[in-house]
């Protein structure tokens, strides 16, 4: 098949990505996985593709390509005033392309993460069963300009699809993130557990998909480092300096850090669409 | 014994509470191994790390405790009957040559050679791989060896060198920053090029469990055996 995705401008970090890597973290190779899952999977849904279609993260504009095939294609997840030909489309949405149809993704005005998809079979290459590409020492390659990605796309007629209003989160609004209380929680002094929860945090800058570094209030470690261990999506993890860190997809596989807990999985998603300078707070998800 | 502890919705992690660290990497190993069977298809990933296995599922509703509970209670009544998965002893060539030799010397107040005697004379447990894709955390440092890591990490490390903190060897796979103490250099690649991996192949040549030993060699060998200088 012929079908194609011709990227013209690839934006300063666009990745293929799909549900994640497995069975790979014994290795010390993080899972990726599309950061903000939710929007990646409205895609796909839009599309009426398979779970686990791949589909494009682009972190940041600007971004174009052209669609070399006559089909769908789908946008999600942040608000990049996309332009096809020149013409607004809808985000959050699928819409109609035929071949030389252009793309175009300004500066995100809400969010930082969009998703590109298209209705059909991708003919990518897969490493522990994961569409997303990796450099020789196993860290992330972003989708370079002329890149051709090739697909078999649906021919068959279909209507445009919207995401339901319930369903579109806002990302400007203000977010709580619910932790769960585990790893060295209870090592934690109460009045630690509690200034996390009182605090409002600000993201730094120096967040990415590995994990966004929060600066605000102090949680403080009483005792001395613990013994390194696995670390999950959505650890909180407590550096020396107090200023927490929520681990992201492409985190580290083991840390010797304590950690007072983990960020629900749907929560981590809308943090990835936070930037910095926006708040966060915590509070503890209750588990019964 | 064990302890099973959640985590999150559908992540888990067994802290073994055996005595000494070289037999919980065994049992580690062997533990992940019956699980890896047991949970075949919801088991994603699975972290080793010296003390604790992480384990996570496909959904919450497969990380439930007590099926988990179950599989580790019947992993451990019948753990004196499996075998130990297959170790096998690496040698590898290291120069030691390394930035941090004589701070290390004043440190531990052992000479240069005293230092290369006691690193190279040990045979090391790798007890975790993780860090950096690749990186093994090697265990069984000589007491006398023990720092903790540098206060202000280096912002890097060059590829391949050799380092130690705490009771761990390592070999920075690629170059990073870090904060291990530098001892010297090794020649050779220690990971594949994860883009040239075959379904099912392992990326890393040390695995959980295996054993390395350290070989002193000259600058002359180092080059002879293909190392990158000048970084």
């Amino acid at each position: 098949m012929n079908d194609a995705l011709r990227i013209i401008k690839p934006g300063p970090y666009t990745l293929l990505v799909d549900r994640g890597r497995r069975l790979c973290q014994h290795f010390g190779l993080a899972a990726g996985g599309a950061a903000d899952i939710h929007s990646y999977e409205w895609c796909n849904r839009l599309l009426g593709n398979p779970p686990n279609t791949p589909a494009l993260e682009i972190a940041a504009g600007p971004f174009a390509a052209e669609f070399l095939f006559q089909g769908h294609a789908a946008l999600c997840g942040a608000e990049h005033s996309a332009k096809l030909n020149g013409k607004p489309v809808h985000n959050w949405s699928s819409f109609s392309v035929t071949p030389g149809d252009t793309l175009q993704l300004g500066y995100a005005q809400s969010g930082v993460r969009s998703y590109l998809s298209v209705g059909g079979v991708w003919n990518v290459d897969t490493l522990f069963d994961s569409c997303q590409r990796v450099n020789d020492d196993g860290s992330a390659r972003p989708i370079k300009a002329g890149e051709h990605i090739h697909f078999s796309a649906l021919k068959q007629l279909k209507l445009n699809k919207m995401t339901p209003w319930n369903q579109i989160p806002d990302d400007d609004s203000a977010l709580c993130l619910p932790v769960r209380p585990s790893y060295q929680f209870h090592r934690f002094p109460e009045d630690q557990r509690q200034a996390l929860i009182d605090g409002h945090y600000t993201i730094s800058p120096q967040s990415n998909r590995m994990g966004y570094r929060l600066q605000g209030p102090v949680v403080h470690w009483p005792a001395t480092g613990i013994e390194s261990e696995g670390i999950a999506l959505g650890a909180v993890q407590i550096p020396p300096d107090g200023q927490p860190i929520v681990l992201l997809n492409d985190r580290q596989t083991i840390g010797g850090y304590p950690k007072i807990g983990c960020v629900e999985a749907s929560a981590c998603s809308r943090l990835t669409q936070r930037r910095p300078g926006q708040k966060v707070s915590f509070c503890w998800l209750d588990t019964d | 014994m064990y302890k099973l502890e959640p985590i999150a919705a559908n992540s888990a992690i067994v802290y073994i509470t055996s005595p000494d660290p070289i037999t919980a990497t065994g049992v580690i190993q062997r533990l992940a191994a019956h699980l890896n069977r047991t949970f075949a298809n919801q088991l994603t990933d699975y972290v080793p790390a010296n003390r604790s296995l992480l384990l996570q599922f496909d959904s919450p509703q497969n990380c439930r405790l007590q099926p988990l509970n179950a599989a580790i209670s019947q992993f451990f009544d019948h753990a004196d009957e499996t075998p130990d998965t297959a170790s096998r002893l690496h040698e590898v060539p290291a120069l030691y040559d390394g930035e941090d030799l004589h701070p290390v010397a004043q440190q531990t107040g052992l000479s240069v050679n005293e230092i290369i005697e006691l690193h190279s004379g040990r045979v090391y447990t790798v007890v975790a791989v993780g860090f950096l894709p690749g990186f093994a955390y090697l265990s069984g440092l000589h007491k006398s060896l023990r720092l903790p890591r540098k206060i202000t990490p280096r912002a890097r490390v060059p590829q391949g060198s050799l380092a130690i903190a705490e009771e761990y060897s390592g070999v920075y796979p690629q170059a990073s920053p870090g904060g291990w103490h530098l001892l010297g250099r090794v020649p050779i690649p220690l990971v594949s090029p994860f883009t040239d991996l075959k379904p099912g192949e392992s990326p890393n040549h040390f695995a959980v469990g295996d054993q390395v030993k350290f070989r002193a060699i000259t600058g002359a060998d180092y080059v002879a055996l293909g190392g990158r200088c000048g970084e």
